[in-house]
C-alpha cells in the first residue's frame, strides 16, 4: 500500500512539472490556459495527498476554475480586439530563445536553492499546529482551519477580504463604461439552457451547503464564495443579464457588504473586548454570519472580475470607438 | 507596554469609512470624504501622542495574543509613521476634494481606494506579525494600482499593471519567505520571531527572499524602472501618495524586518550591498532627473535618488559601532521629511497641470509671475530635498554624513554631497523657468485656493521639520532598536 501511494506521489510530482513545463512552452495561448486549469486540478490533488482539503477545494475552485474562466475571458477580448481569425500566439515564450535559457538556468538555480532551504529547515519546529488545536475548543467551530481563518487570525482575513473589493474596484478603475454589454446570444441551444436552468441552482445549493459544513469539514466562505463566482461565469457566457455595473447601487452593496460586515462583527464586540474578539457563546454565530455575507461578496467580485476581463463592461459603440 | 484598542482606530476608521462611500454617492461626498481624512488623522496623532507619553502600545486582536493570534504594535518608529501618514493623508485628501470634478465616476472611484490604500498603510506601520505585514502590503499594492489606472491615460494603465505584475512578484518573494520562516521557527509575530531566530541556512533564504521582494516594492535601484512611469502618470494626489508614503512604506517594512526580525544573523556584506545600490538610486536618480522634460517625471526620479539615502541606513547603523545610532535617527528623519516635501512636489505638479493643461518644464516659463504661491510652496518642497537648513532634509542629511565619519565609511559620505549637488541642479533647473519673466500677453490664470493652501501647507511642514528634530526624535526613542544620540546641536558637529 505504501509503495502504490509512494509511486503515485511520483507520478503526480512528474506531471506537474511537466505539465507547467507546457503551459509556459505553449506558443498557442488557449492550449496553454487549457494546460494550466489542468495543473491547477492536479495542485488540487497534491494538497489533498498532503492532508489539506481545505486547500485541495480551494485550490480547484480558484487556482483551476476561475483562473482559467480569468484568462480565457481576457484571451477573447484579446483576439476580438485583433479581429481577425488567428489564434492569439505568442512570441517568445519561455524557453524559446537564449533568454528563455537564462530564464531556465536561473528558475534551476532559485528552485535547487529554495529546495535547499526547506529541507534544511524542515522538522525543527511545529509550528502552531498544537496551540491551535488545544485551544480550539474557545474558537466556536470545530475545523481548524475555519477556526484559524475566521478566529484566530481573522484580522487577516479580514484585510484580504478588503484586498477582494479593492480588485473589483480596480476593475472598474480601469474597464468601466456607462452601461452594461452582455455577451450576444449567438445560438440559442437547448442543451445549454438546460444546462444552465440546471446548473445554476445546484451551485447556490452546494456553495450554501459548503458554508454550513465550514465549520466542522473542510469548507467555508473562500470555495463557497469561488463556487458562485463560477455560477456568474456560466451566466455571463450564456448571455443573461446580470446586474455587474458599479453605477447600480445594489451592485455595491453586494460587492462592499461583506467586507461591512465583518467590520462591523469585529466592532460590535469592541466594548470591552478587543476588536474581533468574539464571546466564547455566539461566536459560531458570528463566524456564521461573516462567512454567508463573504460568501455572497466573493462570489460577487469573481463575478465582477470576469466581466471586467471580458470586456463585459464597455458599450459596443465605445469598443469600436477606439 | 499597554495595552489599548486606540491603536486600531487608524486602521478600522478609513476602511470602515471607504466602503461606505464605496456604497453611498451623492452629496454626502463632501461630508464623508472630510470626516474620513480628519478622523483618521487625528486618530493617528492620538497613537502618537499617547506612545509619546507612556511607551510602546499594544493591541491584541481577537484577544488571542502571539504567538496564535495577531499582535499589533505601536512604539516610536511606528508612531513617528502614523504622526506622517496623517500629516500627509489629510493634505492629500483635502487637495483632493477640489482635484476630482465632482460627483465624477473618477471621484466615485477614488475615495473608496484612497481610504482602504491609507487603511491599509496604517494597518502596514502597527502591524507585529509578518504574515499580516504581507496582507497590508498587499493592501497598499492593491490599493496604489487602481488609483495610477484612475488617470485613465493608454501610459496610466500601462505603467499601472506594470507595476501591478512586479509588486505581486514582490509579494510572491516576501510570502516564500515568510513561509520559510514559519516552518523553520515556527512563529510569525516579529518580536518573537527576533527572540528565536538563529543565523542558518533558511533563515538567510528567507531573509533574501523577504528583502529582494520589497526591494522590488521599495524601488530600489536597479529595481526602480516601474516608479518614473507609474508616479508620473497617475493623477496629481495619487503621484504624492505613492511617492511620499507608499514607497516609505515599503521602506519601512524592511527595516522593521531587519533591525527587530533579524538581528541575530551576520548582516554585514549583505549591508554593504544594499549601501552599494542605495548609492546607485543616489547617483542615477539624481542624473535622470536632471534630464526629464516633464515636471511629474522629474519628481519622479527624484524619488528614485532620495529613496537610495534610507537604505544607506543599512550599513551605517552598524550597532556595534559607538554613535552609529546617529544613522538610524538621520535615516528615519530623512524618511519623514522626503515624504512630505515630494508629496508636496507632486500637488504643486498637479496645480500646475490643473491651471495651464500640461507640466512640460519648458513651457512652465513665468509661472512664478502666475501662481507664486504655488511656486514658493515647490520651491519650500525643493529646498527639503536639496537639504538646505533648517529643512528636515537638512538634519537628515547631516546625521547620515556624520555617521558616515563615525563609522570611517567616507566613500557614502562623497556620495552623498554628490546626491545633494544633483539635486540641486534639478530643482534649480525648474525654479529658473519658473523665475523667467513670462511673455507680454500670457493669459491672467488663477489656482484652486484650497489646493493652493494646501500644498502651501505641506511645504511649511517640510522646510520646518527641522525645528521639530528634537521632538521627532523623542518619539523616536520609545523603544528604539539602537540607542539613539539625544538630539543636541554639537552632537551633529563630526
Amino acid at each position: 500500500m505504501l509503495f502504490d501511494w509512494l509511486s503515485f506521489d511520483l507520478l503526480l510530482a512528474i506531471a506537474l512539472i511537466a505539465l507547467a513545463v507546457a503551459a509556459l512552452r505553449a506558443r498557442d495561448l488557449f492550449k496553454g490556459i487549457v494546460i494550466f486549469m489542468l495543473f491547477g486540478l492536479l495542485v488540487a490533488i497534491a494538497w489533498v495527498r498532503v492532508h489539506a482539503p481545505d486547500l485541495a477545494l480551494a485550490e480547484a475552485a480558484i487556482g483551476s476554475g476561475i483562473t482559467g474562466a480569468l484568462f480565457l475571458g481576457a484571451l477573447s477580448r484579446i483576439e476580438r480586439k485583433k479581429k481577425s481569425t488567428a489564434p492569439a500566439r505568442l512570441e517568445n515564450p519561455v524557453g524559446g530563445s537564449t533568454s528563455g535559457a537564462w530564464t531556465v538556468l536561473l528558475t534551476i538555480v532559485l528552485t535547487v536553492q529554495l529546495a535547499l532551504a526547506v529541507l534544511r529547515g524542515w522538522g525543527y519546529s511545529d509550528g502552531l499546529a498544537d496551540e491551535a488545536l488545544s485551544r480550539i475548543d474557545e474558537s466556536g467551530v470545530i475545523n481548524p482551519v475555519t477556526a484559524v481563518i475566521l478566529n484566530f487570525r481573522a484580522y487577516d482575513t479580514l484585510l484580504e477580504i478588503g484586498v477582494l473589493l479593492l480588485a473589483a474596484l480596480g476593475v472598474y478603475a480601469i474597464g468601466e463604461g456607462p452601461t452594461v454589454r452582455n455577451l450576444q446570444r449567438t445560438s440559442r441551444s437547448e442543451v445549454l439552457e438546460t444546462f444552465v436552468h440546471l446548473l445554476t441552482p445546484m451551485i447556490v445549493l452546494t456553495a450554501g451547503y459548503l458554508v454550513w459544513v465550514g465549520y466542522k469539514e473542510p469548507g467555508g466562505a473562500f470555495q463557497a464564495g469561488a463556487l458562485l463566482g463560477g455560477a456568474g461565469v456560466v451566466l455571463l457566457l450564456s448571455g443573461r443579464e446580470l446586474p455587474v455595473h458599479a453605477a447600480r447601487p445594489g451592485v455595491r452593496i453586494v460587492l462592499g457588504g461583506g467586507f461591512l460586515v465583518f467590520l462591523l462583527a469585529g466592532l460590535a464586540v469592541m466594548q470591552d473586548r478587543a476588536f474581533l474578539e468574539y464571546p466564547r457563546a455566539s461566536a459560531k454565530y458570528i463566524i456564521l454570519i461573516i462567512e454567508l455575507a463573504c460568501t455572497v461578496s466573493i462570489g460577487a467580485i469573481l463575478t465582477v472580475l470576469f466581466a471586467g476581463c471580458a470586456n463585459l463592461l464597455t458599450t459596443p459603440s465605445e469598443e469600436e470607438g477606439t | 507596554m499597554t495595552h489599548s484598542s486606540i491603536l486600531i482606530w487608524p486602521v478600522l476608521l478609513p476602511l470602515f469609512l471607504g466602503t461606505v462611500m464605496f456604497l453611498i454617492r451623492g452629496r454626502s461626498v463632501l461630508l464623508l470624504s472630510l470626516a474620513a481624512a480628519v478622523g483618521t488623522a487625528l486618530t493617528s496623532f492620538n497613537v502618537c501622542r499617547i506612545v509619546h507619553q507612556s511607551s510602546t502600545l499594544i493591541h491584541e486582536v481577537g484577544g488571542w495574543g502571539a504567538p496564535l493570534g495577531i499582535v499589533l504594535r505601536a512604539d516610536g518608529l511606528t508612531a513617528v509613521m502614523l504622526g506622517l501618514s496623517g500629516l500627509v493623508g489629510l493634505v492629500i485628501s483635502v487637495y483632493s476634494l477640489t482635484y476630482f470634478k465632482s460627483n465624477s465616476r473618477k471621484e466615485h472611484l477614488f475615495w473608496p481606494i484612497w481610504l482602504l490604500l491609507w487603511g491599509g498603510l496604517n494597518g502596514l506601520f502597527i502591524s507585529g506579525d509578518i504574515f499580516n505585514l504581507y496582507v497590508t502590503l498587499e493592501l497598499v499594492s492593491l490599493g496604489a494600482i487602481p488609483l495610477i489606472a484612475l488617470a485613465g491615460t493608454r501610459n496610466a494603465i500601462k505603467a499601472s499593471l506594470r507595476y501591478l505584475l512586479l509588486a505581486l512578484l514582490g509579494s510572491m518573494s516576501y510570502l516564500f519567505g515568510v513561509g520559510l520562516l514559519y516552518m523553520r521557527f515556527g512563529v510569525l509575530d516579529l518580536v518573537m520571531l527576533g527572540n528565536v531566530i538563529t543565523p542558518d541556512f533558511t533563515a538567510y533564504v528567507a531573509l533574501a527572499l523577504m528583502i529582494g521582494g520589497l526591494i522590488i516594492k521599495a524601488a530600489l535601484f536597479p529595481m526602480h524602472f516601474w516608479l518614473p512611469p507609474a508616479h508620473s502618470s497617475a493623477p496629481a494626489p495619487v503621484s504624492a501618495a505613492l511617492s511620499g508614503l507608499v514607497v516609505t512604506a515599503s521602506f519601512y517594512a524592511i527595516a522593521r524586518l531587519w533591525f527587530y526580525a533579524f538581528p541575530a544573523l551576520e548582516l554585514a556584506k549583505l549591508s554593504q550591498l544594499i549601501g552599494l545600490l542605495g548609492c546607485g538610486a543616489i547617483l542615477w536618480g539624481g542624473w535622470q532627473a536632471i534630464r526629464q522634460e516633464r515636471l511629474k517625471t522629474l519628481v519622479a526620479y527624484s524619488t528614485v535618488s532620495q529613496i537610495g539615502y534610507l537604505f544607506l541606513v543599512f550599513p551605517l547603523c552598524n550597532t556595534a559601532v559607538e554613535g552609529s545610532g546617529i544613522a538610524w535617527s538621520g535615516c528615519i528623519l530623512f524618511a519623514v521629511s522626503h515624504a512630505i516635501a515630494k508629496a508636496c512636489a507632486f500637488l504643486a505638479a498637479g496645480v500646475f497641470i490643473k491651471v495651464y493643461g500640461h507640466d512640460s518644464i519648458s513651457k512652465l516659463r513665468g509661472a512664478g509671475r502666475q501662481l507664486p504661491m504655488v511656486t514658493l510652496a515647490f520651491a519650500l518642497a525643493g529646498v527639503s530635498l536639496m537639504g538646505l537648513p533648517p529643512s528636515g532634509g537638512f538634519f537628515g542629511k547631516w546625521m547620515l554624513l556624520k555617521a558616515a565619519f563615525v563609522t570611517g565609511q567616507w566613500g557614502y559620505g562623497v556620495v552623498m554631497v554628490c546626491g545633494g549637488l544633483l539635486a540641486f541642479c534639478y530643482i534649480f533647473r525648474v525654479l529658473e523657468q519658473f523665475m523667467t519673466a513670462p511673455d507680454e500677453n500670457a493669459p491672467k490664470v488663477k489656482a484652486p485656493a484650497v489646493m493652493t493652501y494646501s500644498v502651501l501647507l505641506l511645504a511649511v511642514a517640510a522646510v520646518s521639520l527641522g525645528f521639530f528634530t528634537p521632538v521627532l526624535l523623542s518619539v523616536l526613542g520609545v523603544d528604539s532598536p539602537v540607542s539613539l544620540v539625544s538630539f543636541a546641536p554639537e552632537a551633529l558637529l563630526p
